[in-house]
């Protein structure tokens, strides 16, 4: 196991002198070369578990530990755990190549080895040009690349981002993320990622973190997240949902048959508690086809063209469902009040219990 | 922004252009022409020709070298001393969360608002012959006479320590802004890959801060230079340059030698005036990013937070000590001969100088709507206006807030003791000085806050139909109000304190508060000059506060601290 934290708390106080609890408990475990992301919104305490991991808050209760050692109380330059900043933290007074030297004069190698070693990297990524540039001289993606590099070239036992890509433009930050996805998994790197963004911890991920009012949501692969949510919390900040309340008609052997304003399903029992008799079915707006054979009539109630997609909100038996169709233009794209029949693909649709 | 699309600008708007003409024919009159004068005078000899004569004396005669070394001297010590002071506490309020962080701040910003002498008085209290430590502590019960090991609280040493107590401040606000601007990013990453914080400190923070430390040096170094007060009354033997200058002109009545001193105060001062100019229009060296800095954190080790504390606390501790003890000095009956308590010394104080304390209220009100009314108007011209000499007009504006005291006093001796204007012996004289010495400190406030109040704004009101004068009156002005005031209050405190300047323009018939608790500091009445000190800083104080809370009161939420 390369990182572990039990029941992580931190309380801070707040300038009126009330305590606040940024994070509640949190325990997870990071295997090997693993990248996991910590997802959630802003104040669900995920960058604050991050700085915990990396020393730069103290934890009020709880333990860290990396590579079996506990680090809990360990100041940040004794970890070994070097972070990837939202501000990019370069420093400015350093060239380039100071800057991605920095680390590793930190730990004693000598001036003429760090080069080499800064080098190779750099080449790797690409970067050997700019290695006597000065920072400020660099365009954002290239300042991130520099500070992917600066904690790279260390060896770091476990990396660490914070919100990383959050400062780039959107076309810079698909790109930085597909980057570092290869890099990481090119040196099988052990990695914790924060951010806000929901496509990049799909993209990134080998299992997202949900987190929500300091407490762990979800933890899971992005597929299973994404389909089999825990909640309505995580079905909604992981994409779009629409929440259906259905009565329980039927359970067999690992199925369930639901009733609800969108008639009558069959669908794979998530574990609802035994003897539920309401269940809350989530929709995805790309599970729901207007593509007709469908037994529901439903109404146009709006029509948003994307270009790649289009977007209605269909009235069915009293609710509103927001749909998704891809490639628009091969089946046309709907008129505002016109009527269509809607059918719900039963294997993209997932039901929590009532409370849940 | 060519010559020729300003001129077109001005043609669409004569009061401006008006407006114009007036501030630069002010300027011209109370803050160039006196600094001519000086000029001139260097230059001039006996029969009116020119002459090199008045300046070769400061390369030749030991009473001009002198001095001019020793200001050098001191000037450097108080630079370093006084940025170590400041760094020191600016690190404690920005990078270690202390305890009582407000109370800190307030208490290491103390010296700027007292009158510049008061920690003088209170070392000569301290340890002056008759000193508490020197006398009653060391001699009476310890057996020790300092005095007899060569000690002396008059000269180099006294003058380094009051000084550096007195111009701490400045480094103090000048490096909290630095430290603060600094991304704590910077320094966390620098942990995250290993260095330590002590590492960290000396190859990230200290090098980020260096240009604050720079510039902290060199202001300080000018503070120190353009002192009066401190070294009139602490120098002893040790003349510096702007004592010196004083003395020629009041005592040897030698106008030119005076302006020749004066001259070599002014020409480090204007130095490190034009390198600010230059510098604030390159890019900042700093980097500040969209997060607010993080306060206390990891930076610091236990150890160090206890170290930092613990000297801040002795510094600040310092300063009370100092004001507190001009307190005590004041109700001590006869300092050095009798301790016995008691209020006389107001009294007698008072009864001396009631004229004199009077003076200096009036003619602080009266020079600050002067200092106020000129602020605005440049600043919004500076701002908002496009007209030809702008640059100019700001440059000169903020100019005798960088001149010396001393040579803007012999300036104003020198121009307007002679005709076409003769104002000397009068209040006007008085009250032009102090309200164009102060007039910058409204002007950078009224600036600062023009250039937060998004033109929009205007335009807006513009845009619905309201004449200029009137998009002035009810919008730009109560925006401005806020920070108009409060640096108006700062003008006012400056006006009541001010010396270095005045004292060469104060006359029998107006004289004022300060030059009076010198007169009695330089007749050895302590006790006396200790309650006049009191009474000033008490006005002062209830000023202050009295606008701090009526400000909170009329612009709830919108009143920007000094």
């Amino acid at each position: 196991m390369s990182v572990r934290l039990s029941n992580l708390v931190k309380e801070f106080t707040d300038p009126r002198g009330k305590k606040v609890r940024a994070v509640a408990g949190v325990s997870l475990e990071v295997s090997e070369g693993e990248l996991v992301t910590l997802l959630g919104p802003s104040g669900c305490g995920k960058t604050t578990t991050l700085r915990m991991v990396a020393g730069f808050e103290e934890p009020t209760a709880g333990e860290i530990s990396i590579h079996g050692r506990d680090v809990t109380r360990e100041p940040p330059h004794r970890r070994n755990t070097p972070m990837v900043f939202q501000s990019y933290a370069l420093f400015p007074h350093l060239s380039v190549r100071e800057n991605a030297a920095f680390g590793l004069l930190q730990k004693g190698v000598e001036k003429s080895a760090a080069r080499g070693r800064v080098d190779a990297m750099a080449e790797a990524m690409g970067l050997l040009d700019l290695l006597d540039r000065s920072p400020h001289q660099l365009s954002g993606g290239q300042q991130q690349r520099v500070a992917l590099l600066r904690a790279l070239v260390t060896e770091p036992k476990v990396l660490l981002f914070d919100e990383p890509l959050s400062n780039l433009d959107a076309q810079m930050r698909v790109a930085m993320r597909e980057e570092i996805r290869r890099v990481l998994r090119k040196h099988a790197i052990t990695a914790i990622y924060v951010t806000h963004d929901q496509d990049e911890a799909m993209v990134l991920s080998d299992r997202i973190v949900v987190m929500e009012k300091g407490r762990v949501a979800q933890v899971g692969a992005p597929r299973e997240v994404y389909a089999r949510p825990a909640s309505r919390f995580v079905a909604s900040f992981l994409g779009e949902a629409s929440f259906v309340p259905c009565e329980v008609r039927h359970r067999g052997a690992g199925s369930l048959v639901l009733d609800g304003p969108l008639g009558a399903m069959a669908i794979a029992d998530p574990g609802l508690p035994r003897g539920a008799l309401r269940a809350t079915l989530v929709v995805r707006p790309e599970s729901v086809s207007l593509a007709g054979g469908g037994s529901l009539p439903g109404r146009v109630r709006s029509t948003s063209y994307l270009g790649h997609e289009a977007r209605y909100e269909v009235a069915v038996n009293g609710l509103v469902l927001p749909v998704r169709v891809a490639n628009p233009l091969v089946g046309g794209i709907l008129a505002e009040g016109a009527e269509v029949s809607v059918s719900i693909e039963p294997r993209a649709v997932h039901a929590l219990a009532e409370d849940q | 922004m060519s010559l020729r699309s300003d001129i077109h600008a001005l043609r669409r708007e004569p009061w401006v252009a008006l407006t114009v003409a007036v501030v630069f024919a002010v300027l011209a009159l109370f803050v160039a022409y006196p600094l001519l004068r000086v000029c001139v005078a260097c230059v001039t000899g006996a029969d009116g020709g020119f002459t090199s004569e008045h300046l070769s004396r400061l390369f030749t005669r030991w009473h001009f070298v002198r001095p001019i070394l020793n200001s050098l001297l001191l000037g450097s010590i108080v630079a370093v001393c006084g940025t170590a002071v400041g760094f020191l506490l600016a690190f404690a309020v920005t990078r270690t969360n202390p305890p009582l962080r407000g109370t800190l701040r307030r208490l290491a910003t103390l010296p700027i608002i007292a009158p510049p002498f008061v920690i003088a008085l209170s070392a000569i209290l301290l340890f002056g012959r008759n000193g508490i430590v020197v006398r009653d502590l060391l001699l009476e019960r310890g057996g020790v006479d300092l005095y007899a090991h060569g000690f002396d609280i008059y000269g180099l040493g006294g003058l380094a320590l009051v000084e550096t107590l007195s111009y701490f401040p400045t480094a103090f606000l000048l490096l909290a802004g630095v430290l603060a601007a600094i991304d704590p990013s910077l320094e966390e990453a620098a942990m995250s890959l290993g260095a330590s914080r002590l590492r960290t400190f000396v190859k990230v923070t200290l090098p980020l801060a260096a240009p604050g430390l720079f510039a902290s040096l060199l202001l300080i170094f000018i503070e120190s230079l353009a002192d009066f007060g401190n070294p009139l009354i602490l120098g002893g033997r040790f003349n510096v340059l702007s004592v010196q200058a004083y003395l020629q002109i009041t005592g040897n009545d030698d106008q030119a030698g005076g302006s020749a001193l004066a001259l070599v105060l002014l020409v480090p001062s204007l130095l490190v005036y034009a390198l600010q100019a230059a510098l604030l229009e390159r890019r900042s060296f700093v980097t500040v990013t969209g997060k607010p800095a993080r306060l206390g954190g990891v930076s610091v080790s236990g150890t160090g937070r206890a170290v930092v504390g613990v000297s801040s606390a002795l510094i600040v501790g310092a300063v009370v000590l100092f004001y507190g003890l001009v307190l005590y000095g004041s109700l001590v009956t006869l300092w050095g001969v009798d301790g016995t308590l008691t209020l006389s010394n107001f009294k007698s104080a008072f009864a001396i100088s009631r004229r004199d304390v009077w003076d200096s209220v009036l003619l602080a009100a009266l020079s600050t709507p002067v200092s106020a009314i000129f602020a605005l108007v440049a600043a919004y011209l500076i701002e908002r206006k496009r007209f030809p000499g702008r640059r100019a007009m700001e440059l000169l504006s903020m100019l005798t807030f960088a001149v010396p005291g001393t040579v803007v006093g012999i300036g104003y001796v020198l121009a307007f003791s002679r005709p076409p204007l003769v104002l000397t012996g009068t209040a006007a004289i008085i009250v032009a000085l102090l309200g164009f010495r102060n007039a910058p400190v409204g002007m950078k406030a009224a600036s600062s806050a023009l250039k937060q109040i998004d033109k929009s704004l205007e335009e807006a009101a513009a845009n619905l139909g309201a004449p200029p004068w009137r998009t002035f009156a009810r919008v730009t002005l109560p925006l401005l109000a806020p920070a108009l005031f409060s640096s108006l209050t700062y003008s006012f405190v400056r006006a009541m304190t001010a010396v270095s300047a005045v004292i060469f323009v104060v006359s029998g018939s107006w004289n004022l508060l300060t030059v009076a608790i010198l007169g009695f500091v330089e007749s050895s009445e302590l006790s006396r000059a200790a309650a006049l000190s009191v009474i000033l800083v008490a006005i002062v104080l209830a000023v202050f506060e009295g606008m701090r809370l009526a400000l909170r009161r009329a612009f709830p939420g919108r009143f920007s601290e000094v």
